[in-house]
């Protein structure tokens, strides 16, 4: 790929790999990719390794797809949060989302006005007699009036990092309980997306994060709704199929270092799945997947004269210099492979098989199938038609024994090693909007911005605010450099009425959200 | 423990304007809807919004005569003025036949077991509509509507309807005057002082259906304490010796001391502890079987909102105690709340003795 032309670049960054893959936009070819250990490299070490070096300056952003976020809400224990919450007259709050829970005085009504205050020093008090990790900040119609979070954040920000403190205005969504879940994820999640930021090191100014739905946010805006970045890896591997394949219909395989992913998608677009934490529903939407830990990375074992997989990451497997025997071991053996070192996956899988009195054979033949049974599993209960497409660098050799025991068809699409990487540097800039004008008070509040602006007009058409909503998304693409891969523009939620007082229309009410829709921009021709 | 209750809404409710600065517009539902929303009572697992249906031609004769259909399908076509509160503007009757629709919905989801108790959350509302006329905001009288489908086709025998609405439900009260199977009693303000001016003690039902019906004015003012000092006294003992197979709500939410046009004083609260009332009441005699159908309620931003909410987390047996309204509104408007106490005691006391004549009504059943 010569210097000068447009590339984009985008990593994925799993458990046990970084990949890599630079695309020439213009002409839609994947230029380089390529896997590395996490064992041995950081992503910017990764990203200095040639070509990718040369290119990495001139790349304009840096694409950031991961199963880090969600691997750490799922394996690691998160920090504790405490949850300050203003949440006015209504139902008992939901005070178990987090470790903590401050209920503070303050209330903006459905029309966004601030009818009881909130004492923002008695929480920076409240705190300081705690011991605080995470602070998820939530007032009931905080994304109509933004400003008693934001007063709560400015006290709480002289005791706590600004890095450990999510506010609930900058999802653009009704209903404040999901608010509240989804902010106390991010509170938890947000130093996962922060060490990531620092092993990029200068880079991160490139960066853009993959979100749950496909579409990629810059560093800025993603930090602030870290857990918007669970189920991105699965997200990414959705996009680089459509890049690679176009609006197929099928279930996408992926199979991981660490875990193995069934992901249905229909003509393109995965089918969307709303994540839950502690019982709640949050605004996280992610693909809908079935995910098993049997992944590359995982131990095997011998249960009852039968060769097993253990469902945990042993480290490297022995074909890469790994002490343990694992899965990617047993499928160089079974499948007579030469992944890596075969020879050293031979001895790892004879030495664990004599010491069972199995033959080896048989032994990898059971991990195997184990592994292919456990999806077969995974892969009837999504249930969707089409093909099997075979993702990840494991997939070309288990996805077709899958195929056989299903009795359908399977693709290996061209780059399917990678395709969560390519996914990710193809993807569109995507962002939800939402603007609450109040005509009466001839103003409107957006979000996620939080900003407010006076307009004086009392009474707007439906084209008026959906122009404003398009335009702040423009605006925010554009202060961000991000202007030229925003994606098709759509409303997701459009409802108006008109203010009666004393006999007499004052205004009118209009609540708008519109997004950037996530897809892949550049078709990968081949 | 809460349970999960059938809300019946759509958003073509929020379509029906009779004109814009009308008390019974769009508002009404729109600013709930937003405030159930952010509450996050659509995703709590304590309510299944459920789309309505239109009731058909067949559903709305059963209580509605055919030369009135004939004419609100004359207005649907042209426009017009059924009365000077109601106007009837081209296209409104599909807005009416799926709120009674919605109704008939709500009413089916419970009789079949499906859900324990449904709130239809309708628009424009229905106990001012009789045989052969439309009034008071309403064109067809949902709530007869919903009783007679449930008559007709499930079987039910004996219907008890609870009449909360701050104005009498004149229509209802209409409809059903000479009939002993429908129990309906009406709490309103005092119809001296308000709209439809009926609903007087006195006016008990005719013939066999005689102490069939219970009217209970109060004085402007009357709150909480006298609303449940009311359903201890005579809706409760009332519906428990008539033994309905399922109670039907007129969930007027005008009761409010916000409402702009009433002049009671109910709180928020006090709507959860009369509908909490009623639900137990139900679950005494017809397994707990209650739907509500809105009908007016008109404090828009100020009342309706937590009204609502207190009514449909009530129904859902879900933890009211934390609902009020904002303390601003209360600084507002609590000067409408007055105590009427001793008023309310004298008039329970004579509809107790005009009853206790009729109480042989009571045992024919």
């Amino acid at each position: 790929m010569a210097i000068g032309r447009r590339v984009s670049l985008g990593l994925d960054v799993g458990g046990t790999n970084i990949d890599v893959a630079l695309i020439d936009a213009d002409e839609g070819v994947v230029s380089y990719y390529g896997k590395f250990s996490r064992y041995v490299y950081t992503i910017a070490e990764a990203l200095m390794i040639e070509p990718v070096r040369q290119y990495v300056e001139s790349a304009k952003r840096v694409m950031l797809s991961t199963s880090r976020v969600l691997n750490t809400f799922l394996e690691t224990k998160l920090p504790s949060t405490v949850l300050v919450l203003a949440p006015g007259p209504g139902l008992p709050s939901p005070t178990n989302l987090a470790e903590d829970c401050i209920i503070v005085e303050g209330y903006v009504d459905p029309r966004g006005i601030i009818l009881e205050d909130v004492d923002a020093g008695k929480v920076a008090r409240a705190l300081k007699e705690r011991s605080v990790e995470s602070v998820a900040i939530v007032s009931k119609f905080s994304i109509r009036n933004p400003i008693l979070e934001q007063r709560i954040f400015e006290a709480v920000s002289r005791i706590v990092p600004r890095e450990r403190i999510a506010v609930s205005y900058r999802i653009p969504f009704l209903d404040y309980r999901r608010r509240a879940a989804t902010t106390v994820l991010t509170a938890k999640l947000k130093s996962v997306l922060y060490d990531m930021v620092r092993e990029l090191g200068p880079w991160s100014k490139k960066l853009y994060f993959i979100k749950g739905d496909g579409g990629a946010l810059p560093l800025e805006l993603a930090i602030d709704v870290a857990a918007l970045a669970l189920g991105s890896s699965q997200a990414s591997v959705v996009i680089g199929t459509q890049a690679v394949l176009g609006n197929v219909t099928g279930i996408v395989i992926d199979v991981g270092g660490t875990t193995i992913d069934v992901v249905p998608i229909v003509n393109g677009e995965p089918l969307a799945a709303t994540l839950r934490f502690r019982d709640f529903d949050t605004h996280i939407t992610v693909p809908r997947f079935e995910s098993i830990v049997a992944g590359g990375d995982c131990g095997i074992t011998v249960v009852s004269g039968r060769g097993r997989v253990v469902p945990r990451r042993v480290g490297a497997p022995a074909a890469f210099g790994g002490e343990q025997a694992t899965v990617t071991d047993a499928l160089n053996y079974a499948l007579e492979l030469d992944i890596g070192d075969h020879t050293r996956s031979r001895r790892i899988v004879e030495e664990l098989a004599g010491k069972h009195g199995m033959d080896p054979r048989d032994l990898a033949w059971d991990v195997v199938d184990d592994v292919v049974d456990r999806v077969v599993g995974l892969v009837k209960r999504v249930g969707c038609q089409g093909p099997l497409i075979a993702t990840g660098y494991l997939g070309k050799y288990i996805v077709p024994l899958i195929a056989k025991k299903c009795g359908v068809s399977y693709i290996v699409p061209e780059h399917h090693h990678v395709l969560n990487a390519i996914g990710a540097a193809t993807t569109s800039f995507s962002l939800e909007v939402g603007v609450y004008y109040d005509g009466v008070r001839g103003r409107a509040v957006f979000t996620p911005t939080g900003r407010i602006v006076e307009t004086g007009r009392r009474f707007v058409d439906r084209e008026y605010v959906i122009e404003m909503a398009r335009d702040e998304l423009f605006s925010v693409a554009r202060r961000l450099d991000a202007e030229d891969f925003v994606g098709d523009i759509e409303v997701v939620h459009y409802d108006e009425f008109t203010v009666v007082e004393g006999g007499l229309p004052q205004g009118m009410i209009v609540h708008c959200i519109v997004r950037s829709r996530p897809k892949a921009l550049i078709r990968i021709v081949g | 423990m809460a349970v999960k209750i059938a809300l019946v809404y759509d958003e073509k409710y929020l379509e029906h304007e009779q004109d814009p600065t009308h008390p019974e517009r769009k508002e009404r539902l729109a600013y709930t809807m937003a405030y159930l929303v952010e509450e996050g009572v659509l995703s709590m697992g304590i309510v299944d919004v459920v789309k309505p249906r239109p009731a058909t031609r067949e559903e709305v004769l059963r209580v509605h005569t055919k030369e009135y259909l004939e004419y609100l399908e004359y207005l649907n076509r042209v426009g017009g003025v059924i009365d000077l509160d109601t106007p009837a503007p081209k296209g409104f009757l599909s807005y009416a036949l799926l709120a009674a629709g919605g109704a008939i919905v709500a009413g089916e989801l419970v009789v079949k077991g499906m859900y324990p108790r449904a709130f239809a959350m309708i628009r424009p509302p229905g106990h001012h509509a009789k045989p052969g006329e439309g009034a008071g905001f309403c064109y067809l009288n949902n709530i007869a509507i919903l009783t007679e489908h449930l008559r007709a086709k499930y079987g039910i025998k004996k219907v008890a309807i609870l009449d909360w609405d701050a104005h009498f439900g004149d229509g209802t009260y209409d409809i059903y005057e000479e009939d002993p199977h429908v129990l309906y009693i009406s709490i309103h303000q005092d119809p001296y002082t308000l709209y439809p001016g009926r609903g007087f003690i006195h006016e008990i039902g005719r013939g066999d259906a005689m102490g069939t019906k219970v009217c209970i004015p109060v004085p402007p003012g009357t709150g909480d304490e006298e609303y449940a000092y009311v359903f201890d006294e005579l809706v409760a003992p009332i519906v428990e010796m008539f033994k309905p197979e399922i109670i039907l709500v007129s969930a007027g939410q005008d009761c409010h001391f916000s409402d702009p046009i009433t002049w009671l004083g109910v709180t928020a609260q006090g709507y959860a502890k009369l509908m909490s009332k009623t639900v137990e009441l139900a679950k005494k005699v017809c397994g707990g079987k209650v739907v509500a159908v809105l009908e007016g309620g008109y404090g828009v931003e100020a009342g309706l909102p937590y009204t609502n909410l207190a009514v449909i987390a009530t129904l859902a047996e879900a933890n009211t105690s934390t609902i009020r309204e904002p303390r601003i509104v209360v600084e507002r408007y609590w000067w409408k709340r007055r105590k009427t106490m001793p008023q309310v005691i004298k008039t329970v006391e004579k509809i107790k003795d005009l009853l206790s004549k009729c109480i042989g009504v009571f045992r024919k059943m």
